[in-house]
């Protein structure tokens, strides 16, 4: 058996927000034994005025011993409980993240809404969503007791420019280096970089090279391409609907999407022709000993914010599967399978979303998505697969958001009877409006987060 | 506008499968417009064997409200805390299959891994002395687990072992009391509807038409509806799983009373031990192209501890499974649906997670496709899972003779080159969605059957060497001074779940 680690560098390619972040989390993982270079080329691309997470980001921030309060605070940001869909005629609905309620006899919790939905006696089912509830009314529970129900769970949204900050000083602090920028990648054998030439006249070497340049190479052998990409216009905004949700329009041939900031939003535009490049993935990120993570694997339209998103998901496939050494074969392979799977249903994902707003074909037979929709259409039943960065209840949010209302319900549902059925959805939803009341405000959480801060012994908040 | 539901189930056959379907079921009939029935002929016995679990068995228990202990000491039955495997790897060596966790994962670093490293530096213990169900079942002792997850008694994990024709009995009289109508008799004759090729009824020997909406089929290997009326069609795994016979035989209780079931490679086949509160069950699966009936029969006789109790049973199946366990109106459950050598004790699980989604997917009467097609690619690709893990353990072995060459040489699927490159590249598992067997479950086989990586994770290098090496000291010094701690198994038994002296007959 080998043992030790064998690689001694780690050189990130791209001075950009996805290039600091792979080298904070790996300058902390890695420490003691592999030296993280930032290479800055010039390609890379500008951090996004705004970026937005899902609540599983957590889990990488965490590892890299950082606190969300920290870097919201950092970074200009506000909890994110949610995406507040807004559809045509006044009418709107919001995907938020965790579970709406428990689920009671071996059935799922809407699926007892449903059965009395399809017997015509029951209101919506917002309502039974504290998670809902709250991203619609901009209000934030960080950690409260509520009684009986599931705790909303949270992501981010943060100034881009902010966050490629503090992730470059987490990454120096852990003891990542920045190089002199590219001026040429040496080609070696087998699709492998022999060393990179920087434009200080010294060759780096490393054992494994990330494309984090935030460019990908259009129409590259292996590229699932997924149409032109629109033309994106950010702008500020000074309106401040609600800070808990990102607001979201699917407009005629654009998305008109804003990001609540603290004191400010951005808007972004997105739709039209003039876009750069190709919207698409990888479906071999990793070649040779050159992984690519974020945008320059995957590029996907800006519906529910898939920017950081898509980040995580190469960031944490190389966690589970760093290579050792020269021989990265398996790793390669292994890497390639699971994040082009993830990439494409995070594509499904949004592609779910227009399909049921009437702006996407309907899916065929044998595609992943037509499964879903059939079984959720069927009765209520929903279906996700390996790979998911949105789970079981997102889907469920969006399907019933767009108005797919399941024909049937599980049949277990009858095992307990329409009055007591009834009375505990009543009592839930009781148990959500007083949750809902103990909650902050989070215009008020905003304003004690980001007020000026004196120096006190004990730090921190 | 909804269907009207289901009004009529009507299950044929009395077997596990048959009576935990009834069990399940009957909780439909809370809605008031459902009724169960089940129909089984004492003419046709049951295949009397399938008497060792996996842990998930404790949910279905808990969905029917089973008290644990009840249930034990109505079926005969023991706990069972894994599977030794003897002489699978080669001859004269074992390693146990232990149900639950080995050590903690530390920074985010699997367990496995830290030890992978810390062997790659140093003697220190086998793998398997860092599992508490491992270590408490070779001291043949036995304490339920415990909720708290500080607690290394946390980490244990149990199935059980019962007699079979008990736990039939045991669950036909949960499913009468909760209104399930059982009928004796054998169906002869199966009627269809000309307008849709549905089953319409089933005609017993006493000439009395049962009709139904839905019809479960748990008739045994014959399935007799799924294929005797809907030709379903089978897929055969007999290449990779040549198995196909089995002799079984029960003997004498000896003593300690284990609580493990135990795996013993023969020439052309193995042979399986699963220790009851009365009796041990045994048998010798083999392959008919390597080994005659008689000589079957004598390996197993000759390798039993105790006294036999009773004359040795034949049997016959073929390993793969039916390629639609649901047409029409009629779902195949057990071992109608299709069969996977008892290797790992998973037949019973296949029933339970077959019932399960049935619920899940329970039609009206409209029958919509929709819900057919999603069980049958579920429960496929379950099978094909379960099968996967089978494959492994005669796959990577060091045997020689002719049918573990074959094994040995032969392409196995995708799948599972996929997952063994994977381990042995730097011990790497990872676990998909929906699967049955976890990484720890595949860490043991894997490991077990002497597939060795040739390096470890390189994040396990992240840790310094002390804290690896204090660590690795701490959990085995927890695990191996609280294993000698817990009862004896037998002890347990006794006093807890003990059965009566005279066992009822059971029912086949
Ligand atoms: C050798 C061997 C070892 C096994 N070991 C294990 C194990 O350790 N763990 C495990 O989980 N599983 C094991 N199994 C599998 C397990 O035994 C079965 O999955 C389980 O017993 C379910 O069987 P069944 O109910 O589907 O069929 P059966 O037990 O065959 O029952 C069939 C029923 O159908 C009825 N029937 C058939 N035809 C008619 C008719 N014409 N009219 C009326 N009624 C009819 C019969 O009366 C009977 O009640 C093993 C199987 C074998 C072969």
């Amino acid at each position: 058996m080998t043992s030790g680690l064998r690689t001694e560098r780690i050189a990130v390619l791209g001075e950009t927000w996805e290039g600091w972040l792979c080298a904070a989390f790996l300058a902390r993982l890695l420490g003691r034994m592999t030296q993280v270079v930032v290479v800055p080329t010039p390609q890379d691309a500008g951090a996004p005025p705004a970026l937005a997470s899902l609540p599983s980001m957590r889990g990488l921030h965490d590892a890299m011993g950082l606190d969300e309060h920290d870097l919201a605070r950092a970074c200009e940001g506000t909890f994110r409980l949610g995406t507040l869909h807004e559809r045509e005629a006044g009418r709107s609905f919001v995907v938020p993240f965790g579970a709406p309620g428990p689920s009671l006899e071996g059935a799922a919790f809407h699926q007892h809404w449903l059965r009395l939905k399809v017997q015509g006696d029951e209101g919506g089912f917002e309502p039974h969503w504290l998670g809902a509830v709250l991203a619609r009314s901009g209000r934030f529970l960080p950690q409260a007791e509520v009684e009986g129900l599931p705790l909303p769970e949270y992501g981010l949204h943060l100034s881009g420019a902010a966050y490629a900050k503090f992730m470059q000083r987490a990454a120096l602090h852990y003891g990542a280096k920045r190089a002199a920028r590219l001026a040429q990648a040496l080609p070696g054998n087998d699709d492998r970089i022999d060393a990179l030439r920087l434009e200080d006249g010294a060759d780096l070497r490393a054992d494994l090279y990330l494309d984090c340049t935030g460019t990908a190479p259009d129409a590259a052998a292996g590229w699932h391409d997924a149409g032109a990409a629109p033309a994106l216009a950010w702008s500020e905004d000074s309106t401040q609907p609600n800070l808990s949700a990102t607001r979201m329009r699917l407009e005629e041939d654009a998305e008109d999407i804003l990001i609540p900031l603290a004191g400010r939003s951005i808007r972004l535009r997105s739709g039209g022709p003039g876009g750069e490049g190709r919207l698409g993935w990888q479906a071999r990120s990793w070649r040779g000993n050159l992984v690519a993570i974020g945008a320059a694997a995957c590029r996907l339209p800006p519906l529910e914010m898939p920017q950081m998103r898509i980040a995580q998901i190469g960031i944490e496939a190389l966690r589970g599967l760093l290579p050792n050494g020269a021989d990265q074969r398996v790793e390669r392979e292994e890497f390639n399978r699971v994040t082009s799977e993830a990439y494409a249903r995070l594509a499904d994902f949004q592609r779910l979303h227009r399909i049921l707003a009437g702006r996407a074909a309907q899916p065929a037979p044998d595609d992943p998505l037509a499964r879903k929709i059939e079984q959720f259409e069927s009765r209520g039943r929903v279906v996700t697969y390996d790979g998911e960065s949105f789970d079981q209840d997102s889907h469920l949010a969006v399907m019933l958001g767009h108005g797919l209302m399941p024909r049937r319900y599980d049949p277990l549902t009858e095992t307990v009877p329409a009055g007591e059925a009834r009375s505990r959805l009543k009592q839930h939803r009781r148990a959500v409006l007083r949750a809902a009341e103990t909650a902050q405000d989070q215009g008020e959480v905003a304003r004690i987060l980001h007020a000026p801060r004196r120096r006190s012994a004990g730090g921190g908040r | 506008m909804s269907a009207a539901p289901i009004g009529d189930v009507v299950i044929v056959g009395g077997g596990t499968a048959g009576w935990m379907t009834a069990a399940a079921l009957s909780r439909l009939q809370k809605g008031g417009r459902t009724r169960i029935r089940l129909i089984e002929s004492d003419d046709i016995g049951t295949v009397g064997v399938g008497e060792a679990t996996i842990p998930p068995i404790s949910q279905f228990n808990g969905l029917l409200g089973i008290d644990e202990n009840d249930f034990l000491s109505k079926t005969q039955g023991t706990f069972k805390l894994g599977i030794e495997f003897e002489g699978w790897t080669r001859p004269g060596h074992s390693y146990m299959h232990p149900f639950g966790s080995y050590g903690h994962d530390a920074e985010g670093i699997r367990f496995y891994q830290l030890w992978l490293r810390g062997r790659a530096e140093g003697r220190i213990p086998d793998l398997g002395e860092f599992c508490l169900s491992e270590a408490a079942a070779y001291l043949h002792r036995f304490l339920p687990p415990s909720r708290d997850p500080r607690d290394v008694l946390s980490s244990l994990a149990y199935a059980y072992h019962f007699d079979a024709g008990l736990y039939a009995a045991y669950l036909r009289r949960h499913a009468e009391a909760a209104g399930v109508r059982r009928t004796e008799g054998k169906v002869v004759d199966v009627a269809l509807r000309g307008e849709d090729g549905f089953v319409r009824s089933v005609t017993l020997a006493s000439g009395e038409v049962v009709e139904g909406d839905l019809f479960v089929d748990c008739s045994g290997f014959r399935g007799l509806l799924i294929e005797g009326a809907m030709e379903a069609g089978f897929e055969d795994w007999r290449h990779w799983l040549p198995c196909d016979r089995a002799v079984a035989v029960p003997s004498a209780r000896t003593e300690p009373l284990l609580p493990y079931t135990r795996s013993t490679a023969r020439e052309a086949g193995w042979q399986w031990r699963i220790p009851l509160q009365h009796r041990t069950g045994n048998g010798l699966v083999y392959c008919s192209d390597h080994l005659s009936a008689e000589d079957a029969e004598q390996t197993l006789l000759a390798n039993l501890e105790g006294q036999p109790l009773g004359e040795p049973r034949h049997l016959r199946f073929t390993t793969g499974r039916r390629k639609e366990a649901w047409v029409g109106n009629v779902v195949a459950i057990g071992l109608s649906a299709g069969f996977l050598e008892p290797l790992e004790s998973t037949s019973i699980h296949l029933i339970q997670s077959g019932i399960h989604k049935l619920l899940a997917l329970f039609p009206d009467s409209r029958f919509a496709e929709i819900e057919r097609t999603e069980y049958n690619r579920l429960m496929a690709l379950q099978f094909e899972q379960v099968r996967d893990f089978l494959i492994l353990h005669y796959h990577r072995t060091e045997r020689d003779g002719a049918f573990w060459r074959y094994l040995r040489e032969m392409e196995v699927p995708e799948s599972l080159r996929r997952r063994i490159e994977l381990f042995a590249s730097k011990g790497r598992i990872f676990r998909h969605e929906d699967e049955l067997f976890g990484e720890d479950n595949w860490l043991a086989v894997l490991w077990g059957q002497g597939v060795r990586p040739e390096g470890y994770d390189p994040l396990a290098d992240t840790l310094s060497k002390e804290a690896v090496g204090k660590l690795l000291a701490g959990t085995h010094r927890a695990i191996q001074s609280t294993a000698p701690q817990l009862p004896a198994h037998a002890a347990y038994i006794e006093r807890h779940c003990a059965a009566r002296p005279h066992p009822p007959e059971t029912s086949s």
